[in-house]
């Protein structure tokens, strides 16, 4: 027995075969999502970049025609954008991410499919989404308002990419927990509207009550917007955002994710 | 090869806990086909599910040097809403054989013809078992599955099962689990019994039937 010994829970016979095996397999599941998520075709994915985009230029369209005066900058357009880019990135990736094991789930009938593989695939695909998604919105503003002028571009996409892993965490969390109680997809979906209400996208978390701040505090993603605010506006400084606070959460709801999963993947 | 450390497997039902498999250790040769027998409900495709890695067991260990298929004989497996076509694309892509050659098999195999491009949901559960054994035809496994693997479409496609199975065979082992004890007799040389969590091992068949049948008789 010289390679038996090895204690791989798959079909792979070394750790070279088996994370070839899982490469292939994340590259199988990507296919059949961009086959199988809005229709047939490439044209799904197309359709998959213009619902995000669609939901951020009604958010931004809406607010613009009310008129109000922004917090922050002189240009209402580009206030709801620093909040409503990020929110988006976040609720898509968080949204696709929820359902990928349950709608995958027939395929971990295969000896060789894990569930991580298929979390790994629905995160490759929703990485690309954003980017796409970021690329429109930045190439958009640079045409209808005379050039973008982002003070600190690299933590601004930093902000970005904080999004992401704040809609993979929340996203994994949801979605291995629906293995084992349906409800938490409710509760998963009853995150978007809150979010939308408590992240910050319409004011300011300075310019809260006490009270309120206090409650908000332990919302990621209001420390994201904060944080893509701080980045976009060079006047603009933040007592409320708490990097050191930001990343520890990031971090802590990752490690989560992966440890239901792995419960996950052991009883159901 | 095939190894199992201290095998167990239990399940809670109805706040009772149900023994499947207790420490069951056995070696398989990869080039040997044995029939699985069993009462309902011992546990036969629970094992056939531990073997192939898509359930976890309780504690425990398996080692597998060989590349397994999956279970055979339903298709739990297939996407409903992918058309037969791309689910034979993804486990190709999965077991890393060669797509158009697994499509050309198959096509040809399974005599779906047209139906290929419908999703697999359109189809009746006959078609479904077709798709399914014939995709675990395309893609050489080195070591088969089989759960009650005899009710696939009528008897001439039967017959071109068993052709395709045998030749296969030649080069492949397998667990074959069934009550039947005439189809364990045609396709396995060496036999295994599952009772009360125990497994049995016998090299030659016949003495694993003897005592499956001293079992259900008494």
């Amino acid at each position: 027995m010289t390679n038996a010994s090895r204690p791989t829970r798959f079909a792979g016979e070394s750790w070279r075969t088996a994370s070839a095996m899982h490469a292939r397999v994340v590259g199988a599941v990507i296919m059949r999502d961009l086959q199988t998520r809005f229709g047939a075709g490439y044209f799904g994915f197309l359709l998959g970049l213009v619902m995000p985009l669609g939901h951020l230029a009604i958010a931004i369209g809406v607010n613009f025609l009310i008129g109000r005066k922004p917090p922050l900058g002189t240009d209402i357009a580009i206030f709801l954008m620093t909040g409503v880019l990020p929110f988006v990135i976040w609720l898509y990736a968080h949204r696709q991410i929820m359902m990928a094991l349950l709608q995958n789930k027939p395929l971990l009938y295969f000896p060789g499919v894990d569930a991580f593989d298929i979390f790994c695939g629905r995160i490759c695909i929703e990485i690309v989404n954003a980017t796409l998604i970021v690329s429109v919105v930045i190439i958009t503003i640079n045409y209808t308002r005379n050039g973008i002028e982002i003070s600190n571009l690299s933590q601004f996409m930093y902000g970005l990419i904080f999004s992401i892993f704040f809609g993979i965490g929340t996203g994994v969390i949801f979605g291995a927990l629906a293995n084992f109680n349906i409800i938490a997809l409710m509760f998963g979906n009853i995150l978007g509207p809150l979010m939308w209400v408590i992240s910050g996208i319409f004011f300011l978390p300075d310019e809260m009550p006490d009270i309120i701040r206090d409650y908000i505090f332990f919302n990621p993603l209001t420390h994201i917007i904060d944080y893509l605010r701080v980045a976009y506006y060079s006047e603009y400084s933040s007592s409320f955002l708490s990097i050191p606070y930001l990343l520890s959460t990031l971090a802590a709801l990752i490690v989560l994710g992966i440890t239901i999963v792995c419960v996950v993947r052991r009883h159901v | 090869m095939i190894v199992t450390d201290r095998l167990t497997k239990t399940y809670w039902t109805h706040l009772r806990r149900k023994v499947v498999l207790s420490n069951v250790s056995v070696t398989l040769d990869p080039r040997v086909s044995y029939g699985l027998l069993g009462q309902n409900g011992a546990g036969k495709s629970t094992f056939l599910k531990l073997i192939a890695g898509t359930e976890a067991p309780t504690s425990g260990r398996i080692y597998r040097s060989v590349r397994l298929s999956w279970p055979l004989g339903f298709a739990g497996g297939f996407h409903p809403q992918m058309t037969g076509r791309e689910n034979i694309r993804f486990l190709a892509r999965v077991y890393d054989a060669d797509i158009a050659e697994v499509t050309d098999f198959v096509e040809d195999f399974s005599e779906l013809g047209r139906d290929l491009d419908m999703p697999v949901k359109t189809y009746s559960s006959g078609m479904t078992s077709r798709l399914a054994f014939a995709v675990s035809m395309a893609i050489e496994f080195d070591f088969y599955l089989v759960d009650e693997i005899t009710a696939v479409g009528d008897s001439r496609f039967q017959l071109k099962c068993a052709q395709a199975f045998a030749e296969r065979r030649a080069r492949a082992g397998m667990i074959m689990a069934s009550h039947s004890t005439g189809t364990i007799k045609d396709y396995c040389t060496a036999g295994m019994v599952l009772q009360k969590g125990r497994l049995m091992i016998f090299e030659d068949v016949n003495d694993a039937i003897e005592v499956h049948r001293q079992a259900m008789e008494a």
